[in-house]
């Protein structure tokens, strides 16, 4: 199975949608004001789900504002893909408070829940129906992990995938020292770009409520042997962008 | 009052922090520790440490946070149970799938690593249920959003008050790993932020831009602790004992006394180590862009003088040396280190110090003085003053150094003694809320020693870390010989050390 994290509604292609069998979406631009997909499974003929991720950031003005619209949002998603162990209780609290039946929405754990283990998705599972393994683990450990999942928790490997290899309350992308310059635009990718000494492009995705950002890993990773895995394998989800 | 935590990477770090003021100590073993640079400690010693700890009151933390994989779990759980039956009292972990394993099986106390990204009331609900009793909270977190989750009596809450900063929240930083195949989850963060980065490829840009000043907390102190907050952690695992008795001696002293004046604390912490200053990190507010050392990421010391005039660079017996007029805004000594704010790789140790033509070891701050260092300096760079930075301060190093490599006791423990005849015997009994006495001798008629003699005899408890307080007397305690008596405070203070080093401090 096919999965998918975008950044941006503007990333949300056609292709992504009809290929993938889940896909994570940022929150921020829809916080941000961008118009929320018109369908639950929108273009959902092969039965794909479309999540919606918490904040990459556990607190601020996104986060109250992610709670406060959670409602309106689960109409509009097949679910939420957790950040942080405590997104687990939020999503628990605002399904409750919404009148939402866990198995109405599909729940999702990110790389950032760590998931390095059998112990730990055993926790998950439950509480979660996927998980992503943390893309640290080789391809031999990924295989004996997804092997070692539980059963009712879908695994997902995120190897060949876009990774945020940092999530900082700083904003790389601000000018100045007041964190207000205002330059990172509206939407998700619009934050530049950080270089190392040797040329690595790092991206910038900047989120303007809290002026805190994330950055990715150097351009995409080909698919740092994740070939080596069936993807139309009903064992774990593979994520591709 | 919040507790005081130190680290320690090593035995002298131990000691730096026990003697100079810590409730509690963290540690890491030889595996799953986030420090693994660290020189750490075995299973074989720790036993050792935790009684020397526990004697003095201290607390030991075994932090074993790291991400664990599947073949290494049983180890882990092996080693925390090792490490518990040795008495250990809290342990940190990251790892969710190993708190499962020990939580209700271990008699220490689970505590949330920082690397677990606790930072909002959830969180804290979420480790709670996975049996933790506290979390180290995320080092993000403002001083109201600390006063939110401490107050919430959900579970104990500890921040840290000093030290190193990341980038990124811990545990949610991949970026050693994806460029140096170094993992920061697993302990071995090549500390990528460090390095230098460009914004948009824009080489003018080219500088630290990922690298915060160090935190420091005491200029506020009181705010901070009176968030709530049950433990204050020092960062330093990999630093040396000497800024393990630095920073613990300095907090002690502003946590025992929050209107002591810290300036100089402060001055001296700038000097054992600092990144361009201190910060506050975000608990006044977001971390001000100012505060990213842009230039320079490593120890940079405290400014203490300016260049005066031309600067010569010589050799001498295979010695680079220079010498230089100085402005001195602090105080220097030969045997002191320094360095140059915009150079910091350059500079070296004091070896002479001239003021008025004359050799002197030490000058104040106001004088100017001619300065030889066995070292190298930067070459001139136009008029723009160039300042000096101290590094070492010899005199203060060696102070600190008495308190960990002496063997010296200055953490004592308060204890009383009475000196009491029943039944025909005598019996000397040491009390730190629990009584300890050793064998009693036979009550002897007779004209009893002058209470004062006894006394002296009874408080006489040098070499331990025992103070006594107070000595009671009761009863006619007739004739007991000084040796016996003696022999009665060896068996008593043995006694009390016994059971305190068996014991977990409360």
């Amino acid at each position: 199975m096919i999965s998918a994290f975008v950044f941006s509604p503007a990333e949300l292609s056609d292709e992504i949608i009809q290929s993938a069998d889940l896909v994570h979406v940022s929150c921020i631009p829809y916080l941000l004001g961008e118009p929320l997909p018109d369908r639950k499974s929108s273009g959902n003929n092969a039965g794909s789900k479309l999540l919606l991720s918490f904040p990459f950031i556990s607190k601020g003005k996104a986060y109250r504002a992610f709670c406060e619209r959670f409602g309106e949002f689960s109409k509009h998603f097949d679910g939420f893909t957790l950040q942080n162990i405590g997104d687990y209780e939020t999503l628990c609290e605002l399904m409750k408070a919404a009148n939402i039946s866990r198995s109405d929405i599909f729940a999702a754990g990110d790389v950032s829940l760590n998931i390095t283990n059998a112990s730990t998705a055993e926790f998950w599972c439950g509480k979660l129906d996927s998980a992503a393994i943390l893309p640290e683990l080789d391809i031999p450990e990924h295989r004996a992990l997804i092997d070692r999942f539980p059963e009712g928790l879908i695994p997902e490997v995120a190897l060949g995938a876009r990774k945020i290899v940092m999530r900082s309350e700083h904003c790389f992308a601000a000018e100045g020292n007041t964190y207000k310059c205002g330059k990172c635009g509206r939407t998700g990718l619009s934050g530049g770009s950080l270089f190392d000494i040797s040329g690595k492009e790092f991206p910038v995705v900047t989120n303007p409520l809290d002026c805190n950002s994330i950055l990715l890993c150097p351009a995409p990773s080909g698919d740092s042997g994740a070939a080596a895995f069936d993807y139309s394998s009903k064992k774990a989800f593979f994520r591709v962008v | 009052m919040a507790y005081l935590l130190s680290p320690a990477g090593n035995p002298d770090c131990l000691v730096a922090g026990v003697q100079n003021g810590a409730d509690e100590i963290y540690l890491g073993l030889t595996s799953f520790s986030a420090r693994a640079g660290a020189d750490n400690f075995s299973l074989e010693n720790l036993g050792e440490w935790v009684r020397y700890a526990h004697l003095r009151g201290v607390r030991i933390h075994v932090a074993l946070n790291t991400l664990l994989k599947d073949k290494e779990l049983a180890s882990a759980v092996e080693m925390a149970r090792e490490a518990d039956r040795l008495g250990v009292d809290a342990f940190i972990l990251q790892d969710i799938g190993l708190a499962e394993k020990l939580a209700g099986v271990v008699g220490a106390k689970l505590h949330a690593s920082t690397q677990m990204t606790v930072m909002n009331l959830q969180g804290l609900k979420m480790a709670k249920a996975l049996g933790f009793s506290r979390a180290v909270l995320a080092r993000e977190l403002s001083l109201s959003e600390i006063e939110e989750l401490a107050g919430a009596g959900i579970m104990e809450t500890e921040v840290f008050c000093h030290g190193a900063l990341c980038m990124s929240y811990s545990g949610q930083c991949m970026l050693s790993f994806f460029t140096a195949g170094r993992s920061g989850n697993r302990g071995t963060c090549s500390q990528p932020c460090r390095l230098k980065y460009s914004y948009n490829n824009d080489k003018n840009s080219e500088k630290h831009l990922l690298s915060p000043a160090d935190l420091c907390t005491l200029p506020y102190l009181e705010k901070l602790t009176a968030t709530g907050v049950t433990s204050l952690k020092i960062e330093g695992r990999l630093k040396s004992p000497e800024y393990v008795a630095a920073t613990t001696r300095a907090y002690r002293k502003a946590l025992d006394d929050p209107k002591a004046d810290v300036s100089q604390d402060i001055k001296n912490l700038t000097v054992i180590f600092s990144r361009g200053g201190f910060c506050s990190g975000h608990q006044l507010g977001k971390l001000p862009k100012k505060d990213i050392t842009l230039s320079y990421a490593g120890k940079t010391g405290l400014p203490c003088g300016e260049i005066r005039g031309k600067i010569t660079q010589f050799r001498k017996n295979n010695t680079d040396l220079f010498t230089a007029n100085v402005s001195l805004s602090e105080p220097l000594s030969t045997g002191d280190g320094i360095s140059f704010s915009k150079g910091p790789e350059f500079g070296g140790i004091v070896n002479i110090i001239e003021n008025k033509g004359k050799r002197t070891k030490y000058a104040a701050p106001g004088s100017t003085v001619r300065l030889t260092v066995s070292g190298t300096a930067p070459k001139a760079s136009g008029n723009e003053p160039l300042l000096i930075c101290k590094t070492v301060d010899i005199m203060y190093t060696k102070e600190l150094q008495k308190s960990f490599a002496t063997g010296s006791e200055l953490r004592k423990v308060p204890v009383t003694a009475r000196l009491s005849a029943s039944g025909g015997l005598v019996t000397l009994t040491y009390s730190d809320g629990i009584d300890c006495a050793g064998s009693s001798v036979p009550f002897v008629q007779g004209a009893g020693a002058p209470e004062a003699a006894l006394k002296e005899i009874i408080s006489a408890t040098g070499g331990t870390p025992f103070e006594v307080k107070s000595v009671e007397i009761s009863g006619d305690c007739g004739f007991i010989t000084f040796s016996s008596l003696k022999k009665l405070r060896r068996e008593a203070v043995s006694a009390l050390t016994a059971i305190r080093e068996g014991r977990r401090p409360l």
